[in-house]
């Protein structure tokens, strides 16, 4: 076999200017594109852990503010019973007062009328008496009653004086 | 009181002689006088009424029956 010294340097030559056109035209420009995919993949990764964290603030901020509002409508049933009950009691109060008022009113009502009557008639029943009296005294009563009355008023006078 | 404080005496028939003197001791002890007048009455109904100066002392019937009505 014959080595041709030329010949292996011409192929030596030609490898080399082809593996540099290879490395400058195709393998740079390929690790290029595949370094600015990694890059924008690992972008989106952190953008999606991004959203997932901001997700996840959101959710625990959500429920904070659900268990806030349930305290608050919690606490504002609580207080909204609590002004029922003491509305409640004061209104049962005033009614009670204002019936106890009407009840002793009305009692008032029914005592002075009772006494009302009750003295109509004692006038009607002493103004029979004294008319009774008059006349019975006037035309009935003889002398020996009227020195016993006469005596008996000796004796009221007694006391008196 | 006074000496010359008129008593006047209220009745429907005249006072009987015990009356009198009965009437008399009891204004000797209570007055220190044993002078009045007597009127007779019939509005008095009954009893005795005794006007010593301006107080007037009523046992008679026409007295109850005011003090009945007014009470």
């Amino acid at each position: 076999m014959d080595i041709k010294l030329d010949q292996i340097l011409f192929q030596m030559v030609n490898f080399g200017v082809v593996f540099g056109a290879i490395v400058f035209l195709v393998y740079k420009p390929v690790i290029k594109v595949l370094d600015e995919r990694a890059k924008k993949i690992h972008d989106a990764d952190r953008a999606a852990e991004e959203s997932l964290k901001e997700k996840d603030a959101i959710d625990e901020l959500k429920k904070k503010e659900k268990v806030r509002a349930e305290k608050e409508s919690a606490k504002m049933m609580e207080k909204a019973r609590e002004q029922a009950t003491e509305l409640k009691k004061e209104l049962t109060e005033k009614a009670r007062v204002e019936i106890k008022l009407d009840k002793e009113k009305a009692v008032k009502s029914w005592e002075l009328e009772k006494k009302g009557e009750h003295a109509a008639m004692r006038k009607e029943f002493v103004d029979a008496v004294y008319a009774v009296t008059e006349k019975v005294v006037g035309k009935a009563v003889d002398k020996k009653a009227h020195a016993s009355l006469i005596d008996k008023g000796l004796k009221e006078l007694a006391q008196a004086m | 009181m006074a000496k010359n404080t008129s008593v006047i005496v209220e009745t429907v028939v005249p006072l009987s002689t015990q009356q009198a003197q009965t009437l008399k001791v009891m204004l000797k002890k209570s007055f220190g006088t044993e002078e009045y007048t007597t009127e007779l009455n019939p509005e008095i109904l009954g009893g005795v009424r005794v006007r010593v100066g301006s107080t007037l002392y009523d046992a008679s019937l026409r007295g109850k029956l005011e003090q009945l009505r007014t009470s």
